[in-house]
Order: structure tokens, then sequence, then C-alpha cells
């Protein structure tokens, strides 16, 4: 599956576009010291793909998890102009599964070990069950919010955009009602359907709904692999004759290609070699979710408006819930004579990466430091770097996003509440 | 056995989803069952009256005929400019014919007349870099300014030179042509005996103006050619027409508008201010009459207004801008306007000679620059909301 979206992603030239034209990259807060790597950068891409290929054989499960999360995560760290809700999850799901046996049951280790575990200890297939649920009851609770479920928006803005989709767009897609179907409709499916998923009774319906849901997700947006990485993974509420099945189908599959089964031993439970090792991968597991729970609700704290500012939105699930776009200029002020100039953000910035910056508060003040660093050097005395910065957010009319008058050098980005930030002009209530 | 069920499922779920597409979400309402069976009586309305009304294209409340607009501003707007300017370019070259037999003040007169003529219309097609015009890269071949003097000088002297190359961009079109007729020297008379002595800077002159004319009716004729399909890329994708038309819009106004006549001559974005690089610097009061010439199709384009006839209206961005905000009390597309007629007022206060008014009075420039700009981020950021236009360069997934 990931193999899939490695290739994906070199075919479509996406490596050199976003890692290595840009001549400067934003850093997320704490991972500064990543790098481009330069040219380097295929290499990275080139083992990350071999260590999602030894995953789907089981071969040295182990390492190929560990060098794939820590070279999926690190290709990620590179920019954060590319953030997307389902890469972090991945590298969240990785990260899970660098402290779980995957590997216990089918996979080649077992021919290279001679050893297959009848049955793995429940938590390790509940952990992964609850980091699903927190993402689907995170990205419910966000939508429960008035621009979403009162004035179905972003959806108003997307859906209606879609004039060009076959049949339904020039009609059905214009209707005001559509679109308020379409916002409650996600919102009751994201907190549905982990109680679904959960009941055995439910399971195949809610499992219908999954399928139906995030296929309909891909036709209509350019989300990429998210919807059929969301498929797959809720799988793992199948039972485990479930899955035996479905082994059972591969293996038959393979037949001709597998070592003969009778030297393998098969030892009926992993929870035998039960050790201190194995309770503290349960107790980091128990942590990474714990984290999971926690991180997402750091919104609580900043005061004014979480989708204007955005201090707390990223790595929280929140998913679609934003049309916005801005438009971002920076002076460059020498503070003594007066003199100044405005930037071309362009010959710092691909067009990707201005649209990114234009409306993101970190983004902002991050290339302003890079300018403030870039025209020190060339000379230019006392400087001050000052923003005229506007923003639209839901179809509401752009107004202004930063102060003009402040000098951007004056601040360094931190968890601490941006007070730079001009406080938005409407309410949007709910979480 | 169990394959089957969930072969089954699948394609049962596959099944649903292609009748249900626009309404699968409600499926989710099994919570409450009422609203699940209202929604879809609901659906089934819509689509047996949505038969009634597809027919009747115009007037429909719930569909906006993007090709009809297309249509307007390809053959009211678009075309008709080329078609003047084509023809205003053909009378370029006869009275350098006449000029060329006949070095008088008179010919020259009229040969200045005609360039002027044309620079005007030309502003007309400058936005419009799309299809031929950007694969022929007309604009970097009709309109770069500063002027490279040097280069300009050097082909004179070589009287061999390759105009495709883009090193000579700057010393070719309209601007080239300006230091020509007014830039080589100050006193009518004195350009005259330049043009006497210099038959090379006479065939440099004529070489310009026949490949100039030859480029836009290339152009000219590549769109009669293509006009019926080219309304017809209306989808909402980065390569449509449609798309493609209003993003060159907006980049005209912000490049090729807003910077290149106001921002880089007044010094917006290098500290100092560069009062030879205004539009038109040689034959010095003309940069306000481009630049008002300009601002006219820009709104003209963005208010579906015919070119030629000021009061056939059709649809533009005005009215598609309109219809996406139907029911609002503030229109988005009046606010444009009124910021543009700002700008405009604007730029009338101005001298008639911007690189002067650059000198004397820079605070008065920079003010239009800031009326100008006001309309970009109204533009940029809340039209293409509001229209939700996919954009040139955003062929990443988004989330």
């Amino acid at each position: 599956m990931m193999l899939f979206s490695i290739i994906r992603f070199w075919a479509k030239g996406w490596i050199e576009k976003l890692y290595i034209d840009p001549v400067f990259h934003f850093k997320y807060y704490g991972f500064e010291w990543v790098t481009d790597l330069g040219s380097n950068i295929y290499l990275l891409f080139i083992i990350c793909g071999l260590s999602s290929f030894f995953l789907i054989l089981g071969l040295y499960y182990r390492a190929a998890i560990i060098i794939f999360f820590l070279s999926f995560t690190y290709i990620e760290l590179i920019d954060k102009t590319t953030y997307l809700n389902h890469y972090y999850f991945v590298s969240i799901l990785s990260l899970i599964l660098c402290f779980i046996p995957a590997n216990a049951y089918f996979s080649l280790d077992n021919f290279r070990n001679k050893i297959t575990y009848r049955s793995v200890p429940r938590f390790y297939i509940t952990s992964i069950q609850s980091f699903i649920v927190i993402v689907y009851f995170f990205a419910g609770i966000a939508k429960l919010n008035s621009d979403w479920l009162i004035e179905a928006q972003p959806l108003s803005i997307w859906i209606s955009s879609k004039y060009d989709f076959p049949i339904f767009g020039n009609y059905i897609f214009q209707k005001k009602i559509t679109h308020y179907l379409m916002s409650w409709g996600g919102m009751f499916y994201d907190l549905s359907i982990p109680f679904l998923l959960l009941s055995k009774r439910l399971r195949w319906f809610g499992f219908t709904l999954v399928i139906i849901f995030h296929l309909l997700t891909a036709f209509l947006f350019p989300i990429g692999m998210f919807p059929y990485i969301m498929i797959l993974s809720s799988l793992i509420f199948f039972s485990a004759d479930f899955h035996k099945n479905i082994i059972g189908y591969l293996r038959h599959l393979f037949k001709q290609f597998l070592p003969d089964n009778s030297k393998i031993k098969s030892q009926i439970n992993l929870r035998a070699n039960y050790n201190s090792l194995k309770r503290t991968m349960f107790s980091i597991i128990s942590l990474i979710i714990i984290i999971q729970v926690i991180f997402p609700l750091r919104y609580i704290f900043y005061p004014g408006e979480l989708f204007w500012h955005e201090q707390g939105y990223r790595f929280s699930w929140r998913v679609m819930l934003m049309e916005k776009r801005g438009y971002t200029q920076f002076r460059i002020i020498d503070s003594v004579t007066k003199k100044q100039f405005y930037v071309n953000n362009d010959e710092f910035l691909t067009e990707f990466q201005e649209k990114q910056m234009s409306f993101q508060p970190d983004f902002i003040l991050e290339f302003a430091h890079y300018l403030g660093d870039f025209y020190k050097k060339k000379g230019v005395e006392n400087i001050k770097v000052c923003t005229d910065s506007y923003v639209a957010l839901n179809g509401r009319k752009s107004q202004q996003f930063v102060d003009p008058e402040i000098n951007l050098l004056d601040y360094n980005d931190s968890f601490l509440n941006k007070q730079w930030i001009l406080p938005f002009n409407d309410e949007i209530k709910g979480f | 056995m169990r394959h089957y069920k969930i072969l089954s499922i699948l394609v049962l779920s596959f099944l649903i989803l292609s009748i249900a597409c626009s309404k699968s979400d409600e499926d989710d309402s099994s919570t409450s069952e009422i609203t699940y069976n209202q929604s879809q009586t609901e659906d089934i309305n819509q689509e047996d009256s949505s038969e009634g009304t597809e027919d009747d294209q115009s007037g429909n409340d719930n569909s906006f005929d993007r090709v009809k607009m297309m249509t307007f501003i390809t053959e009211e707007i678009i075309i008709p400019s080329y078609d003047n300017l084509n023809t205003s370019l053909t009378e370029l070259k006869e009275s350098y014919e006449l000029f060329k037999i006949n070095i008088t003040e008179h010919n020259l007169e009229e040969l200045r007349n005609k360039w002027l003529n044309s620079y005007k219309l030309w502003q007309h097609v400058e936005m419009y870099n799309i299809g031929k015009s950007m694969e022929d890269y007309l604009i970097f071949r009709s309109n770069i300014y500063p002027v490279d003097t040097v280069r300009v000088n050097q082909n004179i002297d070589n009287g061999e030179y390759d105009l495709e190359n883009p090193n000579n961009y700057a010393a070719q079109g309209f601007p080239t042509m300006d230091y020509l007729l007014y830039g080589i020297d100050n006193d009518p008379v004195k350009v005259i005996d330049h043009y006497k002595e210099n038959n090379k800077l006479m065939n440099y002159l004529g070489a310009l103006i026949e490949d100039l004319a030859a480029n836009v009716k290339t152009v000219n004729d590549d769109w009669n050619q293509v006009k019926n399909e080219f309304v017809n890329s209306v989808d909402n994708t980065a390569s449509s027409n449609l798309n493609m038309m209003v993003n060159d819009f907006i980049y005209y106004y912000e490049k090729g508008f807003r910077a290149n006549k106001f921002g880089i001559p007044a010094g917006v974005f290098s500290g100092g201010a560069l009062p030879d690089r205004v539009e038109g610097f040689y034959s010095k009061n003309f940069s306000k009459v481009f630049a008002l010439e300009a601002m006219t199709s820009i709104k003209k384009f963005f208010n579906g207004e015919s070119y030629k006839d000021d009061d056939l209206e059709g649809l533009g961005l005005k009215s598609y801008l309109d219809f996406v905000e139907k029911g609002k009390e503030e229109l988005l597309s009046d606010k444009i306007n009124a910021q543009l007629i700002d700008a405009e007022k604007s730029i009338n206060d101005l001298d008639n000679n911007l690189s002067g008014q650059i000198e004397s009075d820079l605070i008065k420039v920079l003010k239009t620059y800031d009326e100008i700009q006001t309309a970009v981020v109204l533009l940029k950021v809340d039209m293409l909301q509001a229209l939700n236009i996919a954009v040139d360069y955003a062929d990443a997934d988004g989330d």
C-alpha cells in the first residue's frame, strides 16, 4: 500500500517540485534541523520504498518498520508546506507498528525464524483500533461548528464548484440542500463510524459506509491516497477469522512460491514469551495513544478563533474544514531612514509554498525571519519586516490578518499565543 | 463462501455509490430513519425537475452558463480587440512605407500617431496570455520595457539579429519603437536627420513593425480558428480555458498592470524610485494614457462589456460572481467595481508624464499604487475563493 504511494509520488515528479526546487523550506517548530539533503533525497525515497516493500513481504519486519517510520517521517519533516493529515496518520501508525509484532502470524519472517504464532496479545490490536477511533472522533468533533453545520461551509463552495461533475454537477451539486446533507452526513459519519466498526453486528454495515464515504470523497476532492488508506486501515476492526480467510486466500495464491509449511514450528501463543521487554512496548504504545488524545486538545489554550489563527489546528485531525485563501506581502523597512520596499515572494517561494504561506501565521513568521536574515546580509540596516496580509475564510470577505505596523522580527515562533494576529471579525461557534 | 460475501458487498456498495453519489452521505442517518426517507424523496424530486430545466439554458437559477460567458468574452471582447489592433498595425506598416520613401516631419508625425494608436489598442489584448499568444511569447515580443538600448544599437549596427532570441525581447516591440521614434533625439528634426543618415536604423524600425504586425496577425487568425473549441472548455480544472483565462486576468492585473506600470517605476519593490522604468518612457506623455486604456480593458473584461459597443453587456466575471453570491447583501462584484473606479480616478489625477510625476511627487504615485493594490486582494483572495477556481500550480494533494 505505502509502496504504491511512494511510487506515485515519484512518478508525478513531486520530489523535485516540492523538495529540490524551493530555495527555502518551511520547518516544523522544533524540527528546524531537518534539511532537504539536496539530490540525496532520491536515496531517501528509495530507502522508504524498499522498506515498505519489505513490510509487505513481512521480511525483517522490525527493522523495516523502523526504517520506514524514520524515512517517511523525515521526508514529511523537510517542509511543512506539504503537511497533510493522512501523512501524519501514516507516520503515527507506523510509529505504533514499530512496537508491534505484526509479523507474528503470516510473513516471510515466519519462514526465516521457523516460528509462527497462533495469537498475539489483544492489546496490540486494540491500540491500533483506538488510534483510528481517535482520528474519527476528533474529525467528527471538529465538524461540530456553526460554519460546518449552519452555513454548510466550506462544502457549499467546494461542492458547487464541482459543476463539471458528471450528471450531478450542474444541478444537484448546486442545491443548498445537498450541501447541508453532505455536511451533516459527514459529521454523523465521523462520529458514528467507530461505534459501528466496534459493534460486531453492525460491522459490515459500517465498513460499507467507510467504503462509500471515502470513495465519494476520493471522487470529489483532490485528497490523494487518504481515502484508500482509511478504507484499508479500518479492516483492523474485523475479527481474526476474517483476516485468516484473507491470508488463507493469499497463501493459496502464492502457494508455489512459499517454502514448505511443515518445517515451521507453530507456537500457540505469543504471550508465552511475555517478558519485561513486551511490557515496555505496552507502555510506549499507551503513551503514544495518550499523547494522541491530548495533543489535539491544545487549541483550548489559545484565545480567539482557531480557524483564523490556526494555533492547534495541525495534527488534530481537522480534516477538510476550511476554505481559506490569503494574500501576504512583506515590507522590508530601514527603521532609521524609513525607506521601504516590497518583496517579490516568488523570488523565494514556489507558488505552492506562497499559497500555503499566505494564510498560515507560523509560515508568515518563519518567512519574515528568513527575509530579515537575507536582506541583513544584503546590507539593509536597522531592518524591520512588516506585512500587508489579507485572508478570507469560508466564504467571508477578506480582512486584514496581521497587524501591518508590527515588526515580525521582534517575535519568535513558540507555543505561546501569537498576539500579532489581528482578531477575527466574526464568530464561529462550536469546537 | 466468505469471499463471496465480501465480493457481493463490494459490488453492492459500488452500485449504491453510483446511484446515490451525491446523497450517499445521508445513509449515515441510520441514527434517524425519518431524515433518511425525507432526503431521499427530496433528491428524487430534484432529479425529476432537473430534466425540465436543463433544456432551458438561460435564466436558470441553479446553473450559470459558463460557455455563454466564454462565448461573449471571446466574440465580443477578445476577437474585436485583436481585429482592431491588427488593422491599426497594418496602418502603421503603411505609414512606415510612406516615411521610408519620404522622410519628412509630417510623415514622422503620422508614423508616431499610428504607433500611439496601436500601442493603446495593445493594452486591450495584453492580458490574454493564453493559447497561441502564450505559445508565441507574444507579450514578450511586444511589450517588454525598459528597453535594452545597448542591444538595440548593436542590432542596428550589425544589421543581423534574431528577434525570437529571448535576449532580444527588450530590443523589439512597442517600447523599442518608442525609443526609435522619440528616444534617439528630443528634437523631431534631428530624429529625421538620423533616419536620413542611417539606413540601418530605418531598416531596423521596419523589421520591428513588420515582425510585430505578423505576430499579432498570427494570433488574431488563430483566435478565429479556435474560438468554437475554446469557449467549450469550462471545467473546473487547472487546465481548462475558463480557469486559465481567469488566472491570466488576475496575473495581468497584478504584474502587467500593477507592478510594471506603477509599482516598479515608483520603487515599490526596490526602495528607490526608478522613473526610467515607466511604459512609454521616451515619448514621455503617454504613460497615463496607456494605463487608462488598460484599466478600461480590465473593467470591460470583468463586467462583460462588449469591446466595440459600450452599451452591449453580456456575461462576464461580474455575472458569474453575482450568481455564486446570490442572496448576499454586499456583493463582491460591487466592491471590486468600486475599487477599480477609485483606482482609475487616482490614475487620472496623475501627470500625463508619469516619469516626471515620480520625480516631482512620488507620494501621489504610491497612493495610486495602493488603490490598485487593494483590488488585487479582492480579485485574488475574495473572488478566487467565491468561484473556487482551481489554480495553475496546485496539482498537489489537499486534505
